[in-house]
């Protein structure tokens, strides 16, 4: 049977997986830490940075490939458990983070215990079904953010100073630390390596389908943040706090018969931090089975969408917001390694 | 239970078993010089058949020695069948068919005497087209199997007879292509219908209810429809027609969301037009299912959306109306599905009286009397308008339900609310699986058939674009059509 229950996804399907998990919030994060000290050398640092991803990336799959797999059930299950508990608290911060723009701009930043939870059923509502589910409405999802992104280029593209790219692309002493920095801040790279074995596919095809993906979801993200820097100009966009959200202020266009298309627009920011909550419920779940291996999947999907919502709400205000941060930076790298370690020793995740 | 040895202990049990049932008739006579037992029940079946074709001939034509069994002898009917068993006697008995005892004879005859009342070949009256045949089913499933077998004259076409329901014991047709349905599709519609232990099967929206993966969800995973053309054409696609007796609706299964929105006159114009009336029901369902609910996000939560000259219209609009927007558009919503069930249940001169007065009279009462803004008036009626496009009744059903949902959402976390509520929906249509194929098919999973079911999705391309079939036939049978 062509669509039978069989929990596996197509390699189009995990290429839309990509694409609609991170771009939503790449959109809303990226720019906010790329250009807070200051914007020179920001789209430098991105193409740097997402060039570094795609490497990873690269090595990990390449590693995952290796035959006599073996299963160390211990290590795994530490792992499991600290990327458990690293995916609550650094993705529950990028939601909350998500949320606080999506809430300020259209709830006047109220309702923010509201909008998690929401987010958080949302979670459970389509990651207790597996992964045949999410990936479906990974690729509708995607196909909505590429259109509706496209559709912000090229309606903002006249009011850029192509000029102000220059401050963007100038490299100076602190550029490639900022890129290393961004990739440390973004990399989940290590989930990828526990969807792998949900992909339905040939040997090799998955890292030129996940390259792919991670190149596109790439290039709309320096072509964005590179569309913000030239509307606001180097100085204004320092101040934004949600630059390329700000910019969709800034879109005209009477055809579409309301005074602002921003709004209209954010709807495809909260797909996008919807999909990302489904993926951190998604892969909270699979570690949760991971360390307890009777644990049904109802019960740790309910678990995971309870602890991201805590995480969410709790973890990260004004205050905290540098320190999230940084502690997000060094979670990341300590997973990225241990995971790399445990994929070059053992390999076989079950 | 088998036969008795004994001619009289067999009547006897008969007789019995049809206690109190009076509307079975039974008759003794004599065939030669043999005695015979008839039963059968009045009004279902065919009397000018008992009486020329089985009573006539047994009774004054049949002389001993002409032939072997009394079948042979005297009854000129086409369809005689033997049988031992009692339950199965009674079982024709009460669908239609006369069962003759013989006193030499060991087995009983069935023959099929089937006429019931009917009322003939209707025309549509649900899925009405300009083009197009308008031959639509009727309560007979027997003529209803003759109405598809007319449209494939093709031995490729299989029907298996079963028969449902413990008490109803409502027969039940499954059709298919032979060669062209995946196996596992017509296994598993037939696996669904046999596994069934119910009492009774009145209508096909039972086994609608009964077949369906997910039952909690509003949206039909079975497609119904009352034309031939289109379980014809479901036929020549792959998928799997079941016909139940006495339903003037046939289902077809696999049905995915983009079949509801397919009408029988799509593929009868030519395709400009197919495609824009196409376009204009996707738009025309989404609309049905958000206007409402964007319409409260905007005005209550996000005015500065609103273009000034029109936000200024609605404030003066809802100048004197004394309730929240949410209650206004509820008010409306309300009236319209009263107005709209009224309707339904009553004559259709009546109805289209109340249409009248309901719409137009209390519509413009209602906005008189300061109870509802006139910009609501003309949201809810849009919404309705909207939704009355879409071809499948079930579907239909089914966005006015997700309205409300969308309303409520919209209404405590305004265009937030509004953009969960969709994906809330969005996800749950991913969830769902009709027979095994992705309800979102095409627009998800596309991939598996190379993308070609988008040519008759939301555009409906020419026909002689569409060489292949959709995705529910066998991928060795995909192509329908030589390339042009």
């Amino acid at each position: 049977m062509m669509f039978s229950d069989n929990e596996k996804i197509s390699l189009r399907q995990l290429q839309c997986l990509i694409i609609s998990n991170f771009t939503g919030i790449f959109m809303i994060l990226l720019p906010f830490y790329l250009f807070m000290p200051s914007a020179e050398g920001s789209v430098l640092s991105l193409i740097i940075s997402f060039a570094l991803g795609g490497a990873v990336i690269f090595a990990l799959l390449l590693a995952a490939e290796r035959k006599n797999k073996r299963k160390n059930t211990a290590a795994l299950k530490a792992l499991c458990l600290f990327l458990f508990a690293k995916t609550a608290l650094v993705n529950g911060s990028y939601m909350a983070l998500a949320q606080q723009a999506v809430s300020v701009f259209l709830l006047k930043g109220q309702y923010r215990f509201a909008m998690a939870a929401l987010m958080a059923v949302f979670a459970f509502f389509i990651c207790r079904r597996g992964i045949e589910p999410r990936a479906r409405l990974g690729e509708i999802t995607a196909f909505i953010l590429l259109v509706s992104l496209a559709l912000v280029f090229i309606l903002v593209f006249y009011e850029c100073d192509i000029r102000e790219l220059k401050w963007g692309l100038s490299a100076d002493s602190r550029t490639f630390g900022t890129a290393v920095k961004a990739l440390l801040l973004f990399s989940g790279g290590e989930a990828l390596f526990f969807i792998l074995p949900y992909v339905s596919r040939k040997k090799g095809e998955v890292k030129k389908s996940a390259l792919t993906a991670f190149t596109l979801l790439g290039a709309i993200t320096v072509l964005l943040l590179s569309e913000a820097l030239c509307v606001f100009g180097l100085n204004e966009v320092t101040a934004k706090k949600w630059p390329v959200l700000q910019m969709m202020k800034s879109i005209s266009f009477p055809a579409l018969l309301l005074e602002r298309q921003d709004v209209l627009f954010m709807g495809m920011f909260i797909a996008g931090i919807c999909m990302f909550a489904a993926f951190t419920v998604g892969s909270m779940a699979v570690y949760a089975e991971k360390i307890f291996s009777k644990a049904n999947r109802n019960i740790s999907c309910l678990a995971s969408a309870l602890v991201v919502m805590v995480c969410t709400v709790f973890f990260l205000n004004e205050n905290t917001l540098h320190l999230v941060l940084n502690a997000a930076m060094a979670l990341n790298a300590f997973s990225l390694a241990v995971a790399f370690i445990y994929i070059i020793v053992w390999g076989d995740v079950g | 239970m088998r036969l008795f040895d004994s001619f009289d202990e067999n009547i006897q049990y008969l007789k019995n078993t049809f206690k109190g049932c009076d509307d079975i008739v039974f008759k003794y006579f004599k065939a030669s010089d043999e005695r015979c037992f008839m039963v059968y029940t009045d009004n279902i079946v065919d009397g000018a058949v008992i009486e020329e074709a089985v009573l006539t001939n047994l009774m004054f034509r049949v002389r001993e020695g002409d032939g072997e069994s009394l079948e042979e002898r005297g009854i000129a009917v086409g369809e005689v069948e033997e049988s031992v068993d009692f339950e199965k006697i009674i079982d024709a008995v009460l669908l239609g068919d006369t069962a003759v005892l013989a006193e030499k004879s060991k087995a009983a005859f069935i023959i099929s005497t089937k006429g019931w009342p009917s009322r003939g070949v209707p025309e549509t009256e649900t899925e009405m087209t300009v083009y197009g045949p308008k031959d639509a089913f009727t309560e007979q499933g027997s003529i209803n199997t003759v109405l598809i077998r007319r449209r494939i004259r093709d031995t490729a076409l299989k029907v298996k007879r079963m028969k449902c329901g413990r008490r109803s014991k409502t027969d039940i047709a499954v059709m298919y292509m032979e060669g062209i349905a995946r196996d596992e599709v017509a296994a598993e519609a037939i696996g669904k219908i046999e596994s069934l232990d119910v009492d009774m099967i009145i209508d096909s929206g039972y086994l609608q209810q009964f077949m369906e993966g997910n039952s909690l969800s509003p949206f039909p995973q079975l497609q119904l429809t009352e034309r031939p053309d289109k379980a014809a054409a479901a036929l020549y696609e792959g998928r799997v027609v079941i016909v139940v007796d006495n339903s003037p609706f046939v289902l077809i299964v696999p049905a995915v969301l983009n079949v509801f929105f397919q009408a029988a006159e799509d593929y009868y114009e030519r395709w400009e037009i197919a495609a824009f009336l196409r376009v204009l029901r996707f738009a025309a369902a989404f609309a049905a299912a958000t206007l409402p609910g964007f319409y409260i996000a905007l005005t209550v939560f996000n005015p500065n959306m609103i273009p000034p000259s029109l936000a200024l219209k609605i404030a003066a609009g809802r100048g004197n109306v004394p309730f929240p927007t949410i209650i206004e558009v509820l008010i409306m919503e309300l009236a319209f599905e009263l107005l709209r069930e009224g309707g339904v249940r009553l004559p259709s001169p009546v109805s289209s009286a109340i249409g009248i007065v309901g719409g137009i009279i209390i519509g413009q009462a209602a906005v008189d009397a300061g109870i509802v803004g006139p910009m609501v008036v003309i949201v809810v009626a849009l919404a309705g308008i909207c939704s009355f496009v879409v071809p499948n009744n079930a579907m239909v059903s089914a966005i006015r339900l997700t309205k409300y949902f969308i309303i409520i959402m919209s209404s405590f976390m305004g265009m937030f609310g509004f953009c969960m509520s969709l994906m809330f929906i969005l996800a749950h249509l991913c969830t769902l699986k009709s027979f095994g194929f992705p309800y979102m098919y095409p627009f998800c999973s596309g991939s598996e058939n190379d993308y070609t079911d988008f040519k008759d999705s939301i555009i409906r391309k020419p026909l002689y674009m569409m060489k292949k079939r959709p995705v529910f036939a066998k991928f060795t049978q995909s192509k329908r059509m030589k390339g042009r």
